[in-house]
């Protein structure tokens, strides 16, 4: 833009468009409100917290919430310093009484339920391969006793089709809810 | 926005993440006006102008730990007072008509005329009173401005955001923006023919 005045051009042509966009650059503008500052910074004043960086206070929770979170930490805490000197003033060291007591027995559980689970996850597993499998060759020979096939195969027909269900709404699920925070990070 | 300017608001912006009041405060002082400006004339009310942005500025310092990157704040802002204006223009159901003289007082208007290249002591009363004609016509047809054309149009001329931002804010894509501005100056170029063959 130059120094000097330029007159607008007639209307019609490029020439105005040019005019339009340099006057759309000076468009008026007024300022903020002198108040709306303070509004702002006294509207924010009057949350409790301010805005929390940890992942979990960064949940919505009400005040109400986050006193009984904070009371049953307390207490938690209470009942941890008390057991410890109690076990102490009795003369048995803490830990050992806790593995000795409920540890040791906890461990042998949850050993004992991670072998079957894996035992059963193998087994699940296998038999998806192995229908799989058999509903291939059998299509592919061209099997044509079906009946008798799917009456033997029926249980893991159904479970392959109903896991095959939760799994897909399961995944919809979790896109649902990536889209939800999506667009409550958006707003 | 150079560089250091962009540094300096992420710094801003992850200093009122941890609860800083004074940065976003500082925040606050640097978009309250381009804020106001861009609301005042989609909603045309300067009470309901003022109300809005102030609620904007709350709701984005509410919903600042989820902003995920901090060098964007300036588009989610923008972002959320186009939700809330958008609302709001909806609840009250009329359109927006921000004349000349509800923007700016005629005093105002000989006082900027350097923005247009006139010198304050050659100015005739003629270049002034065209100078009005102009500023009417033009803020006439902004306000007149179908939504999808006036949005990126008060983006880019009155909120000053490039062409990528306001894709971001409007969640367009940057051709569409693009296109938007050009038939946006189209309109308003026969708008002005229309309103100057009067």
């Amino acid at each position: 833009m130059g120094d000097e005045y330029r007159r607008p051009p007639a209307p019609g042509g490029d020439e105005l468009v040019d005019w339009v966009e340099e006057a759309l650059r000076h468009l008026p503008k007024e300022k903020a409100p002198v108040d709306l500052h303070s509004r702002v910074m006294q509207a924010i004043s009057q949350f409790n917290a301010p805005p929390a960086t940890n992942l979990l206070l960064r949940m919505p929770l009400t005040a109400l919430y986050k006193i009984c979170a904070l009371s049953l930490a307390l207490i938690s805490l209470l009942g941890c310093a008390g057991f410890y000197f109690y076990s102490r003033r009795l003369g048995i060291a803490p830990l050992v009484w806790i593995w000795e007591r409920g540890g040791k027995a906890l461990m042998e559980y949850a050993a004992e339920k991670t072998a079957y689970w894996q035992e059963a996850g193998s087994l699940i597993l296998w038999r998806w391969t192995q229908t799989g499998l058999d509903l291939w060759q059998r299509s592919a020979f061209h099997i044509t006793n079906w009946w008798h096939w799917w009456r033997e195969n029926l249980v893991w027909v159904g479970a392959m089709t109903v896991s095959g269900l939760l799994a897909t709404a399961l995944l919809l699920c979790l896109l649902d809810r990536l889209a939800m925070r999506r667009n409550e990070s958006n707003a | 926005m150079t560089l250091a300017v962009q540094m300096a608001e992420e710094v801003l912006v992850e200093r009122a993440r941890r609860g800083e009041m004074e940065a976003y405060g500082l925040l606050v002082e640097r978009y309250q006006d381009k804020l106001y400006n861009f609301i005042l004339r989609l909603v045309g009310h300067r009470d309901d102008a003022a109300d809005i942005a102030q609620e904007t500025f709350v709701r984005a310092y509410q919903a600042l730990p989820r902003l995920r990157d901090n060098g964007a704040f300036a588009t989610w802002l923008f972002r959320i007072a186009a939700n809330l204006a958008r609302t709001a223009w909806r609840r009250r159901r009329r359109l927006s008509t921000v004349e000349l003289d509800a923007v700016m007082p005629v005093a105002q208007i000989t006082s900027q005329a350097g923005a247009l290249g006139l010198t304050e002591t050659g100015e005739s009363v003629e270049a002034v009173v065209e100078k009005q004609e102009r500023y009417r016509c033009i803020t006439k047809a902004v306000s007149d401005l179908p939504p999808i054309y006036k949005e990126p149009v008060l983006l880019r001329y009155v909120a000053g955001l490039s062409y990528e931002q306001i894709a971001e804010v409007l969640q367009i894509p940057c051709r569409t923006v693009e296109t938007r501005l050009y038939r946006a100056r189209q309109i308003l170029r026969q708008s002005c023919e229309d309103m100057r063959s009067w």
